[in-house]
């Protein structure tokens, strides 16, 4: 029973349930043989609880082949304290760059090390 | 008896269910081997699609089976489709975006989805070789009130069922309005049908409006409802429901009969879980009026009773949840105070307490293996009216095996009379000098045993014994846990000295900012990120303010609070590492150093010595004061608080991690199980005593779902009085222990 392509997709509501963090991370296997490994880093807010959620930013950052082994083992055993404290700080990064503070360069660069900082 | 208006629906639903499942679980072709691991070989064009097939364990819950099959449609792979690689993937993105348009409807708090592709039965020595496709689900929702009450919300049930039931229903239960016809039989009120009609009423109060009506040739029964529902946070009032409701009933009691009309208006709310082991109270109030007529005018007057009256009333309700891992207890008391009509002269009050548990304890199997949990359901509830006037005979108590409940709601339930399953619906006062008015006083006391012998797994064979796809599953449950664990981080109260000590840092950006902004030009953005033209001075300066940028709005005195959750990233991250700057994976203020170091040296030649000076003061403060900063840190993430914070993040992760574990290790799509029940009740008066209900059936669970029918004996039967009844009834196991 191979396995083609997968992801995982953790969303969790701050607790003042005003904004949503999703973190997706996905691994799509190629024709020519090479593995390729996405994380998506989405953001939603709202200003009331009774309100319906808005798209604030949605980032979209390849994983460095370097990478793919923190990737897959991020998969199976999930996000390490480092990656949790990046993850969070992406999601400011994301929201800075929606509101236009900061550039989508570095933006994604704080999602892509969210899979970097891997200890092991 | 509101219980009983969706019984042979959900039982319909339930068959078809099951009769689908059986379709589904048929005996596939024979199954063929995937040999190769390296699956580009099976991606090489030669290879074509037998069949596509999209698995879920959970669709029941979330009303998407229908809509997954129609998905299928629309999937890049379809049989006699060449196979690749790059078309399961588009797939798999296909399912994800039509999860997340249903999940927008949710609104779900936190959840953990798995979605894997994959191949197998690969032909792969045919002169046309052939593979099958599929893709699996895994999601969850959780919603804590719902996961730690006794009861579940049984519209959460109905829903999904009528949307797998039938494609005719699926349009309907899709909607705003859903309609769905019922049918139900018991001793007492016959053979009777009817139909209701539920309309969504999103962005309203009410969130719902429903209209039903059924009757028989016994009686009849209407209602008209508006509910709604909050859930506004934590504290006193984690989860509110309200609802006004109209009901007309004209039903028999052996030989009389009670006619009601009533409005209730009514409201109840419930705590967060509260304590490590997670206890939810409830409480509410409803205020109710109407009318009531009855046959029995002379027995009525005989017991200080009002045979035809009006009717009003407050009721005030409280009750507490708990559930452990394998015992799931309730326990209520209902307080009316009531009277005969429009007067404010208090004619009674009654009494009512109810406590219900619900053991289960599983049977260890193999991976894959069909589940077998052994369930022991008790019931104790009790009852007293005290009549200070007169007592409409309406509100008196009526026993057999249907009993009206004290509230009207689905996720709370409190019987208000006897519960005996071998004597018919409102029959338990046969023995009554006063004829068949019901009583004034009750208890009853009910168990019911089940062991399943025979099932299938919710979460199918294959996929249970997948260990990739397991292993995915365990990673986002860590990765949720660690979340809610640096949720916690910002409670430490030690991280505030530390955070007091970042303010010369944030000095020094606010002045390294400012040098910065007399630069001349703007930050462009790269066109591509893989194509940066830039120059070295613009990259690095442009990291170099973004850096700044972020660290200051961390720093801001309205971010702080947040901070903690944030230092592991902004001080430490990887920086004991020697190639950290290459890997990308340097703490915030170590980047934004070595961003310095090289911007420096940059800006000098170009003529911004000023700004070169300041950035060298800057970065070789930063220097000074980042160990001593990351030492506090690591002081901190050592101390007995981060171990708090850990325990209290695992604690949390508790009320989520049970909906995972239930889908993986306890449920199966269906089960059949013998079931023994034994009832012990008395109504108060009634000259035939304590009576008694033996007997046993059999139970058929649909995933959480249980329809159990069987036949209680009447072991002291009186004169006019039956062998005993069948008994028939539908309830929820707790999926989230």
């Amino acid at each position: 029973m191979p396995g083609t392509s997968f992801s995982v997709d953790l969303l969790v509501v701050t607790p003042n349930q005003l904004r949503k963090i999703n973190f997706k991370l996905s691994k799509d296997s190629k024709t020519d043989g090479s593995e390729e490994w996405t994380l998506e880093f989405g953001l939603n807010e709202r200003k009331k609880t009774t309100d319906q959620f808005a798209d604030v930013v949605k980032l979209t950052v390849k994983i460095k082949p370097a990478h793919n082994d923190k990737a897959e083992s991020t998969a199976k055993k999930g996000l390490d304290d480092a990656q949790t404290s990046a993850a969070i700080a992406a999601g400011d990064s994301a929201k800075l760059f929606s509101e236009g503070k900061i550039s989508k360069t570095t933006a994604q660069a704080d999602a892509r090390r969210v899979i970097a900082v891997r200890g092991s | 008896m509101r219980q009983t208006k969706p019984r042979l629906n959900r039982f319909l639903t339930s068959a078809v269910s099951v009769s689908v499942l059986l379709f589904a679980i048929a005996p596939a072709a024979a199954a063929q081997v995937c040999t190769r691991k390296d699956v580009s070989f099976y991606s090489n064009g030669n290879f074509r699609v037998r069949r596509v097939r999209i698995e879920s364990p959970i669709d029941f819950m979330h009303a998407i089976s229908s809509h997954l099959n129609t998905l299928k449609s629309k999937l890049p792979l379809q049989p006699s489709t060449v196979f690749t690689l790059e078309k399961s993937s588009e797939g798999r993105v296909i399912i994800e975006k039509a999860l997340d348009e249903l999940e927008e409807e949710d609104d779900p708090r936190s959840r953990v989805r798995v979605v894997l592709a994959g191949i197998d039965n690969c032909d792969e020595n045919a002169a046309q070789p052939q593979l099958d496709v599929y893709y699996r689900v895994f999601t969850s929702n959780y919603n804590s009130y719902l996961s730690h009450t006794f009861e579940i919300k049984t519209d959460e049930l109905q829903r999904p069922a009528t949307s797998a039931a039938t494609t005719t229903v699926e349009t309907q239960t899709r909607g705003f309005l859903r309609v769905q016809p019922f049918v139900n039989y018991n001793r007492t009120r016959q053979l009777f049908g009817g139909t209701s009609a539920r309309l969504r009423m999103p962005g309203a109060i009410f969130d719902a409006a429903e209209v039903s009506a059924g009757g028989s040739s016994a009686g009849n029964e209407q209602a008209l409802e508006l509910s709604g529902s909050r859930s506004p946070g934590s504290g006193p009032i984690k989860q509110l429901e309200y609802r006004v409701r109209y009901r007309h009933s004209d039903l028999p009691t052996g030989g009389n009969r009670v006619r009601e009309g009533l409005i209730q208006a009514q409201f109840f709310a419930a705590t967060s879980p509260l304590g490590p082991a997670g206890l939810l109270l409830r409480y509410g109030a409803s205020l109710e009026g109407g009318n009531q007529q009855t046959d029995l005018a002379t027995a009525a007057g005989g017991d200080s009773s009002q045979a035809d009256s009006g009717y009003g009333g407050l009721k005030t309700y409280l009750g507490a949840t708990l559930r452990t891992k394998s015992v799931s207890i309730a326990a209520s008391y209902g307080l009316q105070l009531g009277t005969r009509g429009a007067t404010t002269d208090l004619d009674f009050v009654k009494h009512v307490a109810d406590v219900g548990f619900n053991a289960r304890w599983l049977v260890k199997g193999k991976p894959g293996a069909f589940h077998k949990a052994v369930t022991l359901e008790g019931q104790l509830t009790g009852g007293a009216i005290k009549t200070l006037g007169t007592l409409p005979v309406s509100q008196r108590f009526f026993g057999g095996n249907g009993v009206r409940d004290f509230i009207e709601s689905d996720t709370w339930r409190i019987r208000s009379g006897p519960y005996i399953r071998s004597l018919p619906e409102n029959s338990l006062n046969s023995g009554s000098a006063l004829g068949e008015i019901g009583g004034t006083g009750f208890y009853s006391a009910n168990l019911t045993l089940a062991v399943p012998l025979w099932g299938y797994p919710l979460v199918p064979p294959e996929m249970a014994k997948d260990q990739k796809f397991m292993d995915a599953v365990e990673g986002q449950k860590e990765s949720a846990r660690k979340q809610l664990v640096f949720r916690h981080l910002n409670e430490i109260q030690a991280f505030r000295g530390l955070i007091a000590d970042l303010k010369p840092v944030a000095d020094e950006l606010r002045e390294l900012d400012n040098s910065l902004a007399t630069l001349p030009g703007e930050c462009a953005e790269p066109p591509d990120e893989e194509e940066d033209n830039r120059s070295e001075l613009e990259k690095t300066r442009c990291t170099v303010k973004d850096l700044v940028f972020i660290l200051r709005d961390q720093l801001k005195d309205e971010n702080k609070e947040d901070l903690p959750s944030r230092l592991d990233a902004t001080l430490k991250a990887r920086d004991d590492s020697p190639t950290c700057i290459d890997d990308d994976t340097c703490s915030a203020l170590k980047r934004l150093r070595v961003g310095l170091e090289t911007l420096a040296p940059l800006l000098r030649p170009a003529g911004f010595t000023q700004v070169a000076d300041t950035a060298d003061r800057v970065k070789t403060s930063l220097a000074a004061r980042q160990p001593t900063l990351v030492a506090a840190y690591n002081v901190i993430e050592a101390s007995p608080e981060k171990q708090e914070a850990e325990r209290l993040g695992t604690q949390d992760m508790k009320q989520l991690e049970p909906v995972l574990n239930s889908f993986i290790n306890e449920l199966n799509w269906f089960a059949v199980s013998p079931v023994a029940v034994f009832d012990v009740a008395r109504l108060w008066p009634d000259k035939n005593g304590t009576r008694f209900g033996v007997g046993g059936g059999v139970r058929i669970s649909v995933v959480n779902l249980n329809v159990t029918i069987g036949y209680a004996f009447n072991p002291s039967r009186k004169m006019g009085e039956g062998r005993g009844a069948m008994f028939f009834s539908l309830d929820v196991t707790d999926l989230f222990r």
